[in-house]
């Protein structure tokens, strides 16, 4: 039986391109006995690999061949343009590379194959505008706004309290273990919730008309967004600070079903200070704003099935002896 | 973070850290189940195979090496809530079958002339009521050595270059059955962020 061995060869020594560049690529096919060839294709597509449900995309297939192969070494060479797509990425759960796999269809026997990555790494001082043309998003008068639209929201962490207290204080009086964790664990949840749905909302009740602007949401490295943050108080407060944090984080989701599992890991975190503390008088408005620095080597954003790769501004108004007030802003980090 | 100017995990001669989620079909290539006798005895008529172990021991590893001998059979992956339709056919597989309620599990066995399943739970009794002879399979990694040759399939799986590779020897093998027990799943996501730290191809402590 005829013996088929592919293998792919690459230009660039390193496999490392950057988007935009030329791909020179090479099939080599290594023929031991004549054989059929249905057809020797070559893709070109991405995939994720890590702890996520692995996905891929931007699949581009060329048939490079067709026919007989005598014994013997062949050369299949092709050229393509890095146009789009995800950049290459290396991370902690997620990880995103690009491949080259070719293959060739022999008839009544294993079809054999060849797969390779290649770097796509972005183009420094990219061409186009720093800054974006933007939705200038404001967060309008949250207090307001936040009741308004989420009183049957507050019926969840009350439902969870309502449920599990019921079930710890029968699970006590019958001794029954179950009842007990179970009605733990909904009332500890419950109370999580509550948390974090009141939280603001307590917080409003020193703070009122707070508006927040981050502005360009779509970012490219080493550029700047401005961040403006302003609110009345409705109280006397002692301010410790108000800061906006830029946050970096891996999500990738394994398994399917009642088996699914999210896992998280958060590689970038920096906090910085808008404000630092003071005692603020009822019914002074305060202003701060701050140019925040996006890293050079910020990782691009990523979101498909399973596989994110997320930015965000986390912004804090840190009261003292008080609930904080928080919002999260999501931003783009552009190839 | 590794970093995105290099192929990744080239330094310990593997493209992908060998114990992240893989696809299916990589799946089956990494299985080591002896299916001989299940084949065997699931093609003939009225047979059901049964494989049963808890969350993570492998059960899903064992269906999909199975399968591979019967690749035209029909795979089905239930989930809770899911209510897939079973077309007539001469052999079904079926993955956590026991998320599907009673009515549809009775639906399935009129569906199917014979059929593979994994559950959590022992469905013999009804099995055995909607006529079939079947063959139940507990699913567990007890002995080190079939632990091992799984873990190193996978670091096999995942090899850039002929050479040396990552290993888990026999010793590392038994630390892990005396942290995890039989829980492969536990297993593997411990090795993951062992193989995700890694910086030289040996025998990876764990």
């Amino acid at each position: 039986m005829s013996k088929c061995e592919l293998r792919i060869s690459l230009d660039q020594p390193d496999a490392s391109y950057q988007i935009g560049d030329t791909v020179h690529c090479t099939v080599h096919v290594s023929v031991s006995d004549s054989v059929e060839c249905k057809g020797l294709t070559l893709n070109r597509f991405w995939r994720t690999h890590g702890r996520g449900n692995r996905v891929s995309g931007n699949s581009e297939k060329i048939v490079l061949f067709k026919g007989r192969w005598a014994p013997g070494e062949y050369q299949y060479k092709h050229s393509f343009e890095i146009r789009n797509g995800p950049l290459t990425y290396h991370g902690k759960i997620v990880n995103v590379d690009w491949y080259l796999k070719a293959q060739a269809d022999i008839p009544w026997a294993f079809d054999p194959k060849a797969e390779t990555e290649f770097l796509v790494k972005r183009r420094p001082h990219a061409e186009g505008p720093d800054i974006f043309e933007d939705h200038e998003i404001e967060t309008q008068d949250t207090s307001h706004s936040a009741r308004a639209n989420s009183k049957w929201l507050a019926a969840i962490p009350l439902l969870l309290l309502g449920i599990g207290g019921s079930m710890l204080y029968s699970g006590y009086n019958e001794s029954d273990i179950q009842s007990l964790f179970i009605g733990g664990m909904m009332s500890a949840f419950g109370l999580f919730v509550a948390f974090k749905f009141f939280r603001n909302t307590l917080a409003e009740r020193k703070v009122s008309n707070v508006r927040v602007s981050v502005q360009p949401k779509q970012l490219r490295p080493d550029s700047h967004c401005k961040i403006n943050l302003g609110f009345t108080a409705r109280d006397n407060l002692n301010l410790n600070q108000i800061s906006a944090t830029l946050l970096g984080t891996e999500i990738a989701v394994s398994g399917s079903g009642t088996k699914r599992t999210t896992h998280r890991h958060e590689f970038y975190n920096r906090p910085h200070t808008l404000h630092r503390g003071s005692t603020i008088t009822v019914g002074r408005r305060v202003s701060c704003q701050l140019d925040l620095a996006i890293p050079a080597d910020a990782a691009a954003s990523f979101s498909e099935r399973d596989n994110r790769v997320e930015w965000k501004v986390e912004l804090t108004i840190d009261i003292a002896s008080w609930p904080d007030w928080k919002t999260t802003e999501p931003i783009t980090i552009l190839t | 973070m590794l970093e995105n100017n290099k192929l990744p995990f080239a330094h310990i001669n593997l493209r992908f850290n060998p114990f992240g989620e893989l696809d299916r079909e990589d799946r089956a290539k990494i299985a080591v189940v002896d299916v001989n006798q299940a084949a065997s005895f699931l093609s003939q008529h009225g047979r059901a195979i049964q494989f049963i172990a808890d969350h993570g021991r492998g059960k899903s590893t064992h269906l999909i090496a199975l399968h591979q001998s019967f690749p035209t059979a029909p795979y089905t992956q239930v989930h809770e809530g899911d209510k897939p339709v079973f077309s007539q056919q001469t052999l079904h597989f079926v993955d956590s079958v026991e998320c599907l309620p009673y009515k549809q599990r009775q639906q399935l066995y009129r569906a199917a002339n014979s059929l593979a399943i994994t559950t959590h739970q022992d469905l013999s009794h009804e099995l055995n009521k909607a006529g079939y002879h079947t063959l139940s399979l507990p699913v567990s990694l007890i002995k080190s050595d079939v632990l091992q040759q799984v873990l190193l399939r996978r670091i096999e799986l995942a090899r850039r270059n002929p050479g040396k590779l990552p290993s888990i020897n026999l010793a590392a093998t038994h630390k892990l059955q005396r942290d995890y027990g039989d829980n492969i799943r536990a297993i593997e996501s411990h090795l993951y962020n062992v193989f995700q730290s890694l910086t030289e191809i040996g025998n990876v402590e764990v």
